[in-house]
């Protein structure tokens, strides 16, 4: 399989999901890519780490479905979080790219819930994936002409991981109808990313 | 000849996510080696974009602003620029650029300093 086959498997999968157990899904993602925000405003200082938090805290409280969260509040977050995005103008690194995935998931998932537009709540499956390739890519200096790219890349340990992470994700909410704390726990319990140190480090290398 | 303004734009708009499209640039330089070279703010174009390239196609990797990326790699690869397609306007230091190599473009120039320059990049 190559890698537009791959990512739209990943994506296809999440078509069997519930509403609430696809955003705890999309939650899972954003608690995992996270250290790559944190290590990007660690080093650029730039961006805030608490307003990132407090999307994700919104996310998660619409994956519990709990009754308070209004619309005002998610478009009020969705705003601050999208004035804590890097614009890759600005921070053209990797680490700027990886940076701004992260926050890509969940200014994408609110639109997304606003608009109930479940089609790119799927597409989020794949969103991981672009940080890691390109890592992969440039650490590697291949580009998609090399021959063997395709098995290359994800035979690579880093999307190995990945992979592996969303396929447990994928396991333990496909039957479930809601989501509860335990779920949210079990998640946030689960391995978080090492690409947030590596584009950390290459980007101390760069300099 | 191809509409390289258009060009620029059809290839940034194939980034999957709109907050992704929103906060990068794609460009693409026409050379007199009947090539083009298509970058991107980014250090490398999204998968996306590179599936989209056409065989005249080259994609230019590196840090910098869109057009910054592919003038430079034209002039490391020995050639010479003719004209630019740019997703978003172009800021007063990469349209300085641009008129300093007598590069053609149908880009809107924003007649501003990029505020969205880092220092530390």
């Amino acid at each position: 399989m190559n890698s537009k086959e791959i990512e739209h498997q990943y994506e296809e999968s999440l078509k069997e999901f519930e509403f609430h157990p696809l955003l705890a899904y999309i939650y899972g993602l954003s608690v995992r890519i996270a250290p790559i925000y944190k290590a990007f405003v660690n080093t650029k200082k730039w961006g805030n780490i608490g307003q990132y938090k407090e999307a994700q805290e919104l996310l998660k409280n619409i994956a519990l479905d709990k009754k308070d969260v209004s619309k005002k509040e998610m478009i009020r977050k969705q705003e601050a979080l999208a004035k804590i995005t890097p614009d890759t103008e600005m921070f053209g690194s990797l680490l700027g790219t990886g940076a701004l995935d992260t926050c890509v998931l969940l200014l994408e998932t609110f639109d997304a819930i606003l608009e109930q537009d479940n089609e790119t709540l799927i597409s989020m499956a794949s969103l991981p994936f672009n940080s890691v390739q390109m890592y992969i890519e440039e650490l590697n200096d291949i580009d998609p002409n090399y021959k063997l790219y395709e098995t290359f890349i994800f035979s690579h340990p880093l999307m190995v991981e990945e992979m592996e992470f969303q396929d447990k994700l994928r396991e333990r909410l496909i039957k479930k109808k809601n989501i509860d704390e335990q779920t949210l726990e079990w998640i946030e319990q689960l391995p978080t990313t090492r690409l947030g140190n590596k584009l950390q480090a290459l980007e101390a290398m760069a300099v | 000849m191809k509409n390289l303004q258009k060009r620029a734009k059809e290839l940034h708009n194939l980034i999957k996510y709109k907050h992704a499209r929103d906060r990068s640039t794609t460009a693409v330089l026409s050379t007199d080696h009947n090539r083009s070279i298509v970058g991107s703010s980014e250090m490398r174009l999204r998968r996306e974009q590179r599936q989209a390239l056409d065989k005249d196609e080259i994609e230019a990797t590196g840090k910098g602003h869109a057009e910054e990326t592919v003038m430079n790699k034209a002039d490391e690869w020995g050639m010479k620029g003719k004209e630019i397609g740019v997703s978003r306007p172009v800021c007063s230091d990469c349209e300085k650029l641009i008129k300093s190599k007598n590069i053609e473009t149908k880009a809107i120039f924003s007649g501003k300093k990029s505020i969205k320059r880092n220092k530390n990049e």
